[in-house]
């Protein structure tokens, strides 16, 4: 009797043992795997959070943290691994990092890649082979028509200072502000300058007369600490502008905007979830290549800047806004 | 010790804790437990201010509860064990009452859900109000920790079926709205539906919403689904979606907002409104009485008019 247990209580053993070792690679096999590639900071986090809470588990995510010490091996070890469907490049380092991985075997086919979350990722997604991309930029007609709705007034006429690279990154934003009855005027300004301060101050002098609002972009060689002290800060404080900045402290700390329209983590990981669930509907290739617009933002308002400068606004429409500074 | 989760502590619950601290200090008079009972009361509070902003809400409870069972250990008299007994009693029945109703609110508006919920919060004593602003949020809180009541859409509740509908928002006489699919420039063909993509806001997840927006629209479509209400004007801006289906009352909403050439197709589809609806083990009547206190302003923001009980 005793022998018969332990003969059965083997025999069963060993078929947990074979159902097991048999069905690990075929869950390897079958799953859809998504290889994310991410910086570590906690933007990044929220990005993935929303791209995963979409995915409600249809596609696996295989996580590699980017850090200073990172190599392109990892990648290698990562694709042996997991063998992805699909790589997601969250942050300018991850888009780099691939795009040496990608370097070391220029021969070699690549599964579809999605980088987002790095900043004027248009410039290095054209060299990855087989990616597309959603842009951190938030364009202007999104942070304008926000604007609007919250001042109820017209806003026909908004100004920006830009360099002389962005000029296509202008043009295409004009185009979309036009359909939505905008014009962006734009004052161009060279891509190195020695005297950023002065150029500003004069640019932001004459749109001052000629604009309804002004849209601040964020472009560290315009930013620069000289400039902000010498022509922004001076400029913004006479003003009686409406500006819309694209970093939140831009409306606190440094007073530049009453407008901060930035970026939606988690929307934009939602966003990518999207077009993996289009290229996995078509057999893991991208539909579309065009490099997206993000489309979820985030708002915050300075009520007290636009108090202090007379600006009206719709208070019924505050509650549409992510966060009220008074 | 306090796990993270998308909970947030209201402020009628913060108040409702104080007075915890503060019944104890009286009921349970003597030396020692006096002390030890403001200090729970008091930690409990900093608590919640400071770095419990975000936390499980049972997890306090418990805390509370282990706490006052610590610091009773520390008296021998049978006098006091009762009183122990009595006290112990009084703050589980405390917290019991604290949780006995709780009501989820998923309806997709541009108000932000803790501006809504604080408004709600406030008309609704003695129910915990947790207003979500995401489909997923929503689905997971209900699944993970189901709620006493649930108010959202109707093919939101439909899909949940633990819930049994009890009150229905109603417009203009009907507890339906037209639903529309808004192009730019140029009318959809409703005929083409099928290959062109659509642009909705997520109600319930990907399969389920591509099932239920082709059975409204009699054919297979391609959706892009966004979190918010107001990431559809810019699917429609960027040229990322053909048509988006919407209410007639956000087609209204965008034309306001918007300056874009857009144009309503009319394909004779009603979807229901905003319904409230309880888990069959719960008694209907605070959550009832709660839902018709809504002001004009707060039933406007929810697509309705008034509330009609079934």
């Amino acid at each position: 009797m005793a022998h018969s247990i332990k003969y059965l209580f083997n025999l069963l053993r060993k078929l947990g043992l074979f159902v097991a070792l048999f069905s690990l690679p075929m869950q390897v096999a079958w799953a859809n795997n998504a290889l994310v590639i991410r910086g570590a900071s906690s933007a990044f986090e929220e990005v993935v959070n929303g791209m995963n809470d979409d995915l409600e588990g249809e596609v696996t995510l295989h996580e590699i943290i980017v850090t200073k010490k990172s190599s392109q091996k990892e990648i290698v070890k990562a694709f042996k691994q997991h063998n992805p469907d699909i790589v997601i490049l969250v942050g300018n380092k991850a888009v780099n990092l691939y795009g040496q991985f990608q370097n070391k075997n220029p021969k070699d086919s690549y599964p579809p890649a999605i980088a987002m979350a790095a900043l004027f990722v248009d410039k290095f997604v054209g060299k990855l082979k087989n990616a597309t991309a959603i842009r951190y930029e938030i364009p202007a007609v999104t942070s304008v028509v926000a604007m609007r709705s919250i001042l109820g007034k017209p806003v026909k006429k908004v100004g920006v200072v830009y360099r002389e690279w962005m000029e296509d990154i202008i043009k295409e934003n004009q185009r979309y502000c036009k359909t939505e009855g905008i014009e962006l005027v734009g004052i161009k300004l060279p891509n190195k300058s020695g005297k950023v301060d002065s150029k500003v101050r004069d640019a932001l002098k004459s749109l001052s007369n000629d604009v309804d609002a002004l849209w601040i972009l964020n472009d560290n060689a315009l930013l620069t600490r000289d400039a902000l002290l010498k022509a922004w800060l001076p400029s913004r404080g006479k003003s009686k502008l409406p500006a819309i900045v694209g970093i939140r402290q831009f409306m606190t700390k440094i007073p530049l905007g009453s407008f901060a329209i930035v970026p939606d983590n988690y929307g934009l990981g939602a966003q990518a979830a999207g077009m993996i669930f289009d290229a996995m509907d078509n057999d893991w290739e991208l539909e579309e290549t065009d490099v997206q617009q993000p489309v979820s933002v985030k708002k915050f308002i300075n009520v007290a800047t636009l108090s202090k400068k007379s600006i009206g606004y719709r208070t019924d429409k505050l509650s549409q806004v992510d966060e009220v500074v008074k | 010790m306090l796990a993270v989760t998308p909970i947030r502590v209201t402020k009628l619950e913060t108040e409702l804790l104080s007075l915890f601290g503060r019944r104890f200090k009286k009921f349970c008079e003597f030396d020692g437990l006096n002390k030890l009972l403001t200090d729970v009361g008091r930690s409990v509070i900093r608590l919640i201010e400071s770095r419990c902003v975000l936390c499980k809400r049972q997890e306090i409870y418990k805390c509370l509860i282990l706490l006052l069972f610590l610091g009773f250990g520390k008296f021998e008299e049978v006098y006091i064990m009762i009183k122990r007994i009595a006290c112990t009693m009084f703050a589980m029945m405390f917290s019991l009452s604290l949780t006995a109703e709780s009501l989820y609110v998923f309806v997709p508006t541009e108000v932000r859900a803790n501006v809504m919920q604080t408004k709600i919060g406030e008309l609704c004593n003695g129910v915990e109000v947790t207003v979500f602003g995401r489909a997923k949020d929503f689905r997971k809180q209900v699944k993970g920790n189901p709620p006493t009541a649930i108010l959202s859409l109707s093919p939101v509740i439909e899909a949940s079926d633990s819930f049994n509908t009890v009150m229905k928002g109603v417009k203009k006489g009907q507890d339906v709205e037209d639903y529309v699919l808004v192009s730019v420039d140029k009318p959809l063909e409703v005929g083409a539906i099928g290959t062109k993509r659509i642009g909705v806001v997520d109600l319930l997840g990907r399969k389920p919403m591509e099932k239920f927006v082709s059975g409204l629209l009699e054919t297979k479509v391609k959706l892009k689904r966004v979190t918010k209400v107001e990431d559809l004007l810019p699917l429609l801006t960027f040229g990322s979606v053909q048509g988006i289906f919407v209410p007639t009352s956000l087609y209204d909403q965008l034309k306001s907002k918007s300056n874009l050439n857009l144009i309503a197709t009319t394909i004779n589809v009603q979807v229901g409104l905003a319904s409230a609806a309880l888990s069959k083990a719960s008694s209907k009547e605070k959550v009832m009485k709660c839902i018709s206190a809504f002001d004009k302003e707060l039933n406007a923001t929810l697509g309705v008019e008034q509330w009609r009980t079934l």
